[in-house]
């Protein structure tokens, strides 16, 4: 029960905070203070309060595409485990129900752009629906390879059989971590992919498509985007660390140590990286569909031979 | 026959063909030699990983890994690719790979021939069982030499050809290192001699005469050279 409490608090409250690391942690590369740790927290907390303003060309779509996004991606935080081993939606096969439940989010929010009638914004839908059908492979093949591992279709299982008595991982699983990576820049739109900070319409992807969002709508964008990157980097962090996922306050120091290191790594890269031209970001995301085929392959040979 | 450093191993092997996948994505001749060249240097540590152990126990074992494992790396590593960057640069072809199948089909194609070779290895393993010291040696081995002959039939000018042919050499090599544990000195020492001529002659060739259809471009630069010597 306490692990549930736990889980619930670290998914709702903690998100936010690594995005403050992240953007704290670009500053600091550009030589800039930046803006304080917690900024993300007062942002959500101004937006929320102010109201919200709908153009009379949109339907209930535009109004539930937020909603919906955030609703999926925590209920996708609900199955894969943070601080215990075992996630609190924990069940058969929920690996296919969590990338789906992306996809639904995913697709609401580009429901929702395309409802604007806007031309920008039915070009960045075009363009996410374009890339998150070629992210979609990668995720299943690491997740496959994650479930063979476990020699269980869930998530949480499949964390814990993965590492190699002595700490150190098989190179399977840095394989494996490695695809996870770009997964995770994709997903959340993260600069090789996309820039988040970018104010030219023409080469958004993920931006583009929540232009026309204000106050509370606009709040449960930015706080569902920074619960999927805590989610799919709590993934990162249970792959790559041996003792991660002990339950309890070790669990939850180890997490957001792991979380703290994948908001810095993503920092690193996206102070370090161009954006990728537009061409070339599905040679860059197949690439994480072959590292993640070529996982699954060695996990499988290991098994048989 | 737990004779090497199995994790070593296999991170090496690992490291083999993630390099093959990357030579097949980047579109790059140079950045090709030089994938080629890390493939030499891992290539070189490999012997010591899989049977250095046993190799050791032998006497005069640590003057022929040694003698290995440097002579590989020297040619492998620094003299052929140094050779090859040579040729890209003074033969003024494009630094870009020609292809008949485009990149992303060919990361695809790529993909699907570790499959094949990961699924020809689990058939075959069981019979090699006892002489293969490390498990992922044959698929990772016969993905390279597969993979290697890919980019040879893909490439349209002469060094893409040539980078296909070494890394079908690595390919063969590393095969050749799980089914034999260990090839004779000499016999090792004379591949290695073969393929640095093969692409010596292949690089005099690459300079000389020009890769494919770079013809105009490259009769303006002799003619400058003539130029520059009268």
């Amino acid at each position: 029960m306490t692990g549930f409490v736990l889980h619930l608090v670290a998914l709702l409250v903690l998100p936010p905070l690594f995005v403050g690391v992240l953007q704290k942690t670009k500053a600091w590369f550009a030589g800039r203070q930046g803006a304080p740790l917690l900024q993300p927290y007062f942002d959500l907390g101004r937006l929320l309060r102010k109201g919200s303003v709908y153009s009379h060309t949109t339907t209930w779509i535009f109004r539930s595409g937020p909603i919906i996004g955030l609703a999926s991606t925590l209920t996708a935080g609900l199955i894969v485990p943070l601080v215990d081993a075992r996630a609190p939606l924990a069940f058969f096969g929920d690996v296919i129900a969590f990338a789906y439940l992306l996809g639904l989010g995913r697709f609401f929010t580009m429901a929702a752009a395309l409802d604007t009638g806007s031309s920008f914004e039915g070009m960045g839908a075009s363009r996410e629906a374009a890339f998150s059908a070629l992210i979609e492979p990668g995720l299943f093949c690491i997740l496959a390879a994650m479930c063979l591992s476990g020699g269980v279709a869930s998530l949480g299982p499949a964390f814990s059989s993965l590492h190699v008595p002595g700490g150190v991982p098989h190179p399977a699983v840095v394989i494996t971590a490695t695809a996870l990576v770009i997964v995770l820049l994709a997903e959340n739109s993260r600069i090789p992919v996309d820039d988040p900070a970018t104010h030219l319409e023409l080469t958004m992807i993920h931006e583009v498509m929540v232009l026309d969002h204000a106050g509370p709508d606009l709040a449960f964008i930015l706080y569902g985007s920074a619960v999927k990157l805590f989610v799919i980097g709590a993934m990162l962090v249970h792959l790559v660390i041996p003792v991660s996922a002990a339950g309890g306050g070790t669990g939850l120091a180890v997490l957001m140590a792991g979380e703290s290191a994948v908001a810095v790594l993503v920092a690193v890269v996206e102070s370090a990286m161009a954006r990728l031209r537009m061409r070339r970001v599905p040679q860059f995301v197949i690439g994480a569909s072959v590292l993640g085929a070529i996982g699954l392959l060695i996990l499988f040979f290991r098994g048989r031979a | 026959m737990n004779a090497g450093f199995p994790l070593l191993a296999d991170y090496l092997l690992v490291a083999v063909i993630s390099l093959d996948v990357y030579i097949v994505a980047t579109s790059r001749l140079g950045a090709r030699v030089r994938a080629c060249a890390l493939q030499g240097v891992v290539h070189a540590l490999l012997p010591l990983s899989i049977s250095g152990a046993a190799l050791l126990a032998h006497p005069g074992g640590v003057v022929h890994l040694a003698l290995t494992t440097s002579v590989t790396f020297l040619l492998k590593a620094v003299v052929i690719p140094y050779a090859m960057l040579h040729a890209i640069r003074h033969s003024g072809m494009r630094r870009e790979v020609e292809a008949f199948v485009s990149l992303h089909q060919s990361l695809i194609v790529a993909v699907v021939l570790v499959g094949v070779s990961f699924g020809i290895s689990a058939v075959v393993a069981t019979s090699l069982r006892g002489s293969a010291s490390a498990p992922l040696a044959l698929p990772a081995g016969l993905s390279t030499l597969l993979i290697g002959l890919f980019l040879a039939v893909n490439g349209k000018t002469a060094l893409s050809q040539i980078i296909g042919y070494q890394v079908t050499q690595n390919g063969v090599f590393v095969m050749g290192q799980t089914l034999l544990g260990e090839f004779p000195l000499m016999v090792e020492l004379g591949v290695l001699l073969d393929v640095l001529v093969a692409v010596m002659l292949t690089g005099l060739f690459v300079v000389q005469l020009s890769g494919g259809d770079e013809d105009a471009l490259f009769a303006g630069e002799a003619r400058e050279d003539e130029e520059g010597t009268a």
